[in-house]
């Protein structure tokens, strides 16, 4: 068994796709959620969402390749690319040949299924871009970042609702740790801030129409928020080799889920700086 | 006109659709240039058509999962495909569907 460590973390967020400035953010307890801009509100009654401003899928993709993506998956490759630069790896063809890309999702390519069936339903046109499947399958973050990274191993996605990026990270784990991959990359991205699916979310009574408060008495319900996180996991020894520190130690993985309605995770957890 | 089926205009349009999704500068691009050569692979292609579809709301009748166009054709009831390999063939074909849907 391997001793498994996070050596590269990468991140996109609504309080900062870096690791520092997301970091900053966190101490200084800085919220994410603001009013919700991106998207037409007129039918919605939604007012505040946790929103990713100002990435430019342009600085960081060709023309070519950021067709084939959507903003969920344009989220996960960016973040993975910068685990993978944090973690100082390189990743050799003989590593590449086994590295495994994990990546969780709980609703794919929002977006582009959104403006399918706007276009379709909604404007009555019949002509549907032809990479709309490819972007919005909810496996497709995982795909686009195993061919950016050049990773060939198991690359697969892992779809539990709002633990998904725990439990790919959960998997990753097992993997490096049983020896099933020499490294991961694993995480989750969503980027579900569209009209049709906040719609969808207003039928469940869920959300809240002001702010998240949760475990107050007066709480109104969940904001949807859009982001991604990638980590690159590897043996302790690997990491040691190249005098790489450790962002953190995972010592064990395991979930559960109780059999009845109300959903209780006991995901992965890890904690060990150094 | 200038060539037998298509007029200047609509291969200038072609060479801007086929400019942009092979990234390709449009002076390089001819009546006579192969998209083969171009190293359009098969996605791109059909990004192609779909362009050509939006920009004069038509619909190209093509065969799937190629990396060449080819044209499904019906005359007299017989149904048979044509190669499209040049962005001449392309507007010439892109041409008499324009035309075909003018006269309807």
């Amino acid at each position: 068994m391997n001793r498994v460590v996070i050596t590269g973390i990468g991140i996109v967020s609504p309080v900062g796709s870096n690791l520092d400035e997301f970091w900053t953010a966190l101490v200084e307890g800085r919220s994410g959620i603001g009013p919700l801009t991106i998207i037409p509100t007129e039918r919605l009654s939604t007012r505040v969402a946790a929103q990713v401003i100002g990435f430019d899928p342009d600085a960081h993709f060709q023309s070519k390749q950021a067709h084939l993506l959507d903003r969920f998956a344009q989220f996960a490759v960016f973040a993975a690319r910068a685990a993978v630069r944090d973690a100082h790896c390189e990743i050799s063809e003989e590593l590449a040949l086994d590295a495994a890309t994990v990546i969780g999702s709980g609703g794919g390519g929002q977006s582009t299924m959104d403006a399918v069936y706007f276009k379709f339903y909604g404007q009555s046109s019949d002509k549907v871009h032809p990479l709309s499947i490819p972007r919005w399958m909810v496996n497709a973050a995982a795909s686009q970042v195993s061919i950016d990274l050049g990773l060939r191993g198991p690359t697969w996605t892992v779809a539990t609702a709002c633990a998904s990026g725990a439990h790919a990270i959960g998997q990753a784990f097992h993997m490096v740790r049983n020896g099933q991959a020499p490294m991961a990359v694993a995480g989750g991205t969503d980027a579900c801030l569209t009209v049709g699916t906040i719609k969808a979310w207003e039928a469940l009574r869920a959300l809240s129409t002001d702010t998240c408060r949760p475990f107050s008495r007066n709480r109104s319900g969940l904001v949807l928020g859009e982001g991604a996180a990638m980590f690159v996991l590897e043996p302790r020894e690997r990491a040691l080799a190249r005098r790489r520190s450790r962002h953190a130690r995972c010592p064990a993985g395991c979930s559960s889920k109780p059999g009845r309605r109300r959903l209780r995770q006991c995901p992965w957890y890890g904690h060990d700086p150094q | 006109m200038g060539d037998v089926g298509m007029t200047v205009e609509m291969l200038d349009e072609i060479k801007v659709i086929v400019s942009k999704r092979v990234e390709v500068p449009i002076e390089q691009l001819t009546n006579d240039t192969r998209l083969d050569d171009l190293g359009a692979e098969s996605l791109d292609v059909i990004e192609i058509v779909y362009d050509i579809e939006e920009k004069f709301d038509i619909a190209v009748p093509i065969t799937p999962g190629e990396s060449s166009l080819l044209l499904e054709t019906e005359t007299q009831g017989a149904k048979s495909s044509v190669k499209l390999e040049t962005i001449g063939d392309i507007a010439r074909a892109v041409q008499s569907l324009v035309d075909a849907k003018s006269r309807r």
